[in-house]
């Protein structure tokens, strides 16, 4: 199977790249469309909304016109919108297109971080950072489902915004030269990182989109 | 124009910049510390030492220049050993273009040994470059002019701080009156962007109606334009009096609003439309980051600027804009990719196959592109 996979930014498109061949062994990331050949991955990153509903666009063309091309995958944060709204937005897109072909749409509810927060292990018991103590005690990601993370509006920081703080904080406070950026992801590129994040969903039924993920790709 | 260029820094700064054939458009694209700037700087520095005799460069440069006639190749190794600067080789040779007849040797210069067209002359300045020193003759007026009309804009602080700055242009239009040069004398003068509008209305009418028709293309809200003489606000800095100050009349808005209080995007579509089209036949432009802090509006008038001009002049642009990555045919692409203080550079035409496949945009597919990201996914 060769898969077109259009996701939304470059730390996403990395993120893809370590933690498919992890749910699909087979498949191996090649760099343009001319490299496809036998199960390979090709990622483009879209630039971010609404920028990436032209690059879906464009997607839907190339793995119709392109024979090799089996499925094509769009993954895609949800942000202030709820699952069910962003999911049916992408739908729209694609249904409009007229085309028939095999795709998937991975809704991040609410953005990559939220699954990055489901991995317990990079949680301390003990935080010394004050920020990261106020954070536990406003919505503890330890037991609670970081889906249903809010905002934090005391730092002006919407909830995808908020994701991303803390995770960055968590990961800071826990391994002191670990940096976290949205650009570059490298604390998630590792597959024990990848099979937390799974252990989460399976045995506390948190963050159930990552189920969209592990689904994608087989 | 130049039409191959490589560079190899000397001494503390050995950046090494693949040889690259160069087109009359050329969008200069790749990642933020790419070296782009650091290219486009090469090529203005060099130009400048050789029409200035100075300062000297140390460096190692091979390029190939087309003159109306002719196809120069200029090889220079310039170093500078404790202190004292030396020209350790240069070559300067010639053919009729387009033709395959064999280079005529016009220098050829070591050290101790100086051979101007099989002569061999007496020590010359060791540490000026050979086309500097002979300059007049010539067989090498050419590749010395091409030199000479190199110009860089680029859009940092200072350099628009002068070229918005008020100045008396009364010198400036009595040397025009007696000069035979015509458009060429401005151009040497170099006058800050209201002087020139000034000189363009008085001597050049043609040239200023073309930059004020084009200008309010740019930007409709624009009524008309006008240069007048006022009272120089800022006594402290420049001459106190008169000067000459370009204005534009909007819609909606009474008074006329001087160059110095519009946006800085219009004051640099301005700039850029200005320079465009009083730069002499040959000349060789470059851009650096043109779109920064521009609005759409005043970046997707360039590409068919530079086309409509890019039969006599030579465009070095760099950008990281989208729009102007979509719109230039790919062939103009020169994608640079940095390792330590190697730069590769791919032309477009090799883009061209490799992204002819996909319906995604050309900037997408770039930036997607693990020579240009520098992110290797395997």
């Amino acid at each position: 199977m060769n898969v077109y996979l259009i996701v939304e930014g470059h730390g996403e498109k990395k993120v893809y790249a370590h933690w498919v061949p992890l749910v699909n062994p087979s498949l191996t990331v090649v760099n343009s469309l001319d490299e496809v050949q036998h199960n390979n991955l090709i990622i483009y990153s879209g630039g971010g909304y609404p920028h990436y509903i032209e690059v879906i666009e464009a997607g839907v063309e190339d793995v119709v016109t392109n024979e090799q091309l089996d499925r094509l995958v769009i993954a895609i944060d949800s942000e202030e919108m709820s699952y069910k709204d962003k999911r049916r937005e992408i739908e729209q897109v694609v249904k409009a297109l007229g085309k028939n072909l095999d795709y998937k749409i991975i809704v991040q509810h609410f953005c990559l971080e939220t699954w990055a927060l489901g991995n317990k292990t990079i949680v301390s018991r003990n935080p010394k950072d004050i920020h990261l103590r106020k954070y536990r005690g406003y919505f503890d990601v330890l037991t609670k489902d970081p889906e249903f993370l809010p905002g934090y509006p005391a730092d002006n920081l919407n909830r995808s915004q908020f994701a991303a703080h803390y995770l960055r904080k968590l990961l800071n406070e826990k391994y002191k030269n670990l940096t976290y950026t949205k650009r570059n992801p490298h604390a998630l590129l590792h597959n024990k990182y990848f099979e937390r994040v799974k252990i989460r969903l399976q045995t506390t039924g948190h963050i159930t989109s990552f189920n969209d993920f592990l689904a994608a790709f087989v | 124009m130049i039409s191959s260029y490589y560079y190899h820094g000397r001494q503390f700064e050995d950046w090494d910049f693949e040889e690259t054939e160069l087109n009359k458009v050329n969008l200069i694209v790749g990642a933020s510390g790419s070296g782009k700037t650091r290219y486009l700087n090469t090529i203005f520095n060099v130009s400048s030492s050789i029409v200035h005799g100075q300062p000297f460069r140390p460096g190692y440069w091979r390029l190939t220049v087309k003159t109306e006639e002719y196809e120069y190749q200029w090889e220079y190794d310039g170093v500078k050993n404790d202190g004292e600067n030396q020209i350790k080789k240069e070559f300067v040779k010639r053919r009729h273009l387009d033709s395959q007849e064999a280079f005529e040797d016009l220098i050829d210069r070591s050290p101790d040994n100086f051979v101007f067209c099989g002569t061999k002359l007496p020590k010359l300045q060791h540490d000026r470059p050979g086309i500097t020193l002979l300059k007049e003759e010539e067989k090498i007026v050419p590749l010395y002019e091409t030199f000479s009309k190199v110009q860089i804009r680029k859009f940092h602080d200072e350099g628009l701080k002068d070229a918005l700055s008020l100045q008396d242009a009364s010198n400036e239009l009595i040397n025009l009156s007696k000069s035979k040069d015509g458009i060429l004398a401005l151009w040497k003068q170099q006058p800050a962007l209201s002087a020139k509008m000034f000189l363009l209305k008085e001597k050049f009418p043609q040239y200023y109606k073309l930059a004020v028709d084009t200008f309010e293309r740019v930007f409709p809200s624009i009524k008309g334009c006008d240069v007048q003489m006022l009272k120089n606000p800022d006594i402290s800095i420049q001459t106190p009096g008169m000067v000459p100050v370009f204005l534009i009349k909007e819609e909606k808005i009474d008074r006329k609003i001087p160059l110095h209080e519009l946006s800085s995007g219009m004051q640099k579509v301005l700039l850029i439309i200005t320079d465009i089209i009083t730069l002499p036949k040959g000349s060789i432009y470059i851009i650096d980051e043109y779109e920064n802090s521009l609005g759409i509006n005043a970046i997707d008038f360039l590409p068919e600027f530079l086309v409509a001009h890019g039969t006599d002049i030579q465009f070095l642009v760099t950008t990281h804009h989208p729009y102007l990555i979509n719109s230039m045919p790919m062939k103009t692409w020169r994608v640079f990719h940095r390792n330590g203080s190697k730069v590769s550079i791919k032309g477009g035409a090799e883009f061209e196959e490799k992204y002819g496949k996909s319906k995604q945009k050309a900037f997408v597919q770039l930036i997607n592109d693990p020579f240009y990201s520098g992110d290797e996914l395997q």
